[in-house]
């Protein structure tokens, strides 16, 4: 790695913390109503981003594995409840659902990345782990999210035509394929946009990150095209793991939508 | 299969509401035989839909049973029942697309495997009183009356034993309901086997349509009747 001739400052970040000005003046010059909250989840976002910091500091000296777990674990619980937390509908079982479709789907690719692709000396070396884990299950969530969000919000939508298709002898998979289909791609779509277009139009963030830190551009890319193929395949276990958990749960085996199972939240 | 000569016997089905008021469903008894035609009537709430929706297994009944041929279908044999007892609601629902996509929807699903159905769209529209120009329309630009003839044909198709008719003509024109009663007369008589259940608000309908009649309150039978006894008031339709 070369030396980079500049170092971010706690100074600079302050400076480049006042652009958040910007989103509360336009917010109050439209009256958007958001001020509070754009001042609340910067601040958020600072206070957590400084605590993981510190953390991973710690944790990087220490090199315990117990307690990189325990903070693997901590991470993945998050991903899981945050994935269910912008769903409109729920059922009962989403939160167990969301938290294993997260955390198998992330903890598998991860393992296959650290133990068969990167390789450090020791499985568990925090640099490699904590990153990956963290980079797989901020997208898988989201995925997660958005397909849960659209399968429920389908079924409701299409109840006729699914009700319809089992009046005609449609089995439960059957009547449900289309719905499921279409919140698949729409959990998938994101990715595959970022990944057509990376590199074009933007440079992902943990590669500006590397580069910025003084890696070589090529390295930078090597590791970015590892994450892009690892974030992809999570998001598809994920979203396959958590629709299809769902669709069980919403459905009964005698071929019969449990719409008293569904709710509004 | 046994010698029940019932094709659907329910018994006892009850379905409670959630928050424990009145049961929607309340111990109700309801066969359909070979060659029945059973009006059902009662008000709006009575429970009609909600029998039609639990005897095909599309709602769960906190008690009771729904026997075809004798037998409770399984699991795996449900969509196979449900194509020989089809349920037609009231508002027929589509995918999006021309009048014989939607037709041909339900021949693709692996329990019309065994089935044959490869119907003559043509002669039947023809019985309706439309032409074939109809096959290619959007569902989406059909009248009331012609969407509830495609649900029909969908249906019959199937060549099911049992319709169970929810106001198949509800708020039709005049025009439009003698298309249907000719759709069903026809399906009804060419087979000895088949046998339907209506439900209608109009009682003219009902005495005209079916001999056998069927009062349904608060989600209990509390008249059983033909329809020439109902035709004499002995039944309050």
């Amino acid at each position: 790695m070369n030396e980079p001739d500049f170092l971010l400052s706690w100074s600079g970040v302050a400076i480049a913390s006042l652009m958040i000005l910007v989103n509360v003046a336009i917010s109050i010059a439209l009256r958007l109503g958001l001020a509070k909250s754009i001042l609340i989840s910067a601040a958020r976002m600072t206070i957590q981003l400084a605590l993981i910091g510190l953390v991973l500091g710690q944790l990087f000296e220490i090199g315990d594995p117990v307690l990189i777990l325990a903070l693997a674990v901590t991470m993945t619980l998050i991903a899981g409840v945050s994935a269910v937390r912008r769903v409109e509908h729920r059922y009962r079982g989403i939160y167990w659902n969301a938290l294993f479709s997260v955390a198998a789907s992330a903890w598998i690719v991860s393992a296959i990345a650290i133990l068969l692709v990167v390789r450090p000396k020791v499985w568990y070396d925090p640099h490699v782990l904590i990153p990956l884990l963290g980079m797989v299950l901020g997208n898988s969530l989201t995925a997660i999210s958005l397909g849960l969000d659209r399968f429920l919000e389908e079924m409701k939508r299409r109840r006729g035509e699914i009700e319809m298709l089992l009046t005609l002898g449609a089995t439960r998979w059957e009547s449900c394929r289309d719905t499921f289909a279409s919140a698949a791609r729409t959990a998938m779509m994101p990715i595959l946009n970022t990944m057509s277009v990376t590199g074009l139009v933007s440079l992902p963030g943990m590669m500006t990150g590397q580069i910025l830190g003084g890696a070589l551009p090529m390295e930078a890319v090597r590791y970015q095209i590892m994450i892009m193929f690892l974030i992809a395949a999570a998001i598809a276990m994920g979203v396959t793991a958590v629709l299809g958990l769902t669709f069980l749960r919403v459905t009964s085996p005698e071929h019969r939508i449990r719409w008293e199972a569904m709710r509004k939240t | 299969m046994n010698t029940t000569p019932a094709i659907i016997a329910a018994r006892n089905l009850t379905r409670r509401r959630k928050d424990g008021s009145a049961a929607i469903l309340d111990g109700v008894d309801f066969d359909v035989l070979a060659g029945d035609r059973v009006g059902l009537v009662g008000q709006s709430g009575s429970g009609k839909s909600s029998l039609f929706r639990a005897l095909v297994k599309l709602d769960p009944v906190d008690a009771g049973d729904v026997f075809y041929h004798g037998k409770i279908p399984t699991s795996k044999e449900i969509p196979t029942f449900r194509q020989q007892v089809i349920y037609v609601p009231q508002r027929p629902s589509f995918v999006v697309g021309t009048v014989r996509e939607n037709l041909v929807l339900p021949l693709r699903l692996a329990s019309s495997a065994t089935t044959s159905a490869d119907m003559d769209y043509e002669s039947w529209l023809d019985k309706a009183g439309k032409t074939n120009a109809l096959l290619e329309q959007p569902v989406e630009s059909l009248s009331g009356g012609e969407q509830q003839i495609v649900s029909l044909l969908r249906a019959i198709q199937l060549e099911p034993e049992v319709l169970l008719l929810d106001e198949p003509t509800a708020s039709l024109d005049a025009e439009s309901t003698n298309a249907i009663e000719r759709l069903i007369d026809n399906w009804f008589e060419s087979s000895p086997g088949h046998a339907y259940a209506w439900t209608s608000h109009d009682p003219d309908q009902i005495k005209r349509r079916c001999d056998r009649i069927i009062q349904l309150e608060s989600g209990r039978v509390v008249s059983v009747g033909s329809s020439q006894t109902t035709a004499h008031g002995e039944s309050s339709l």
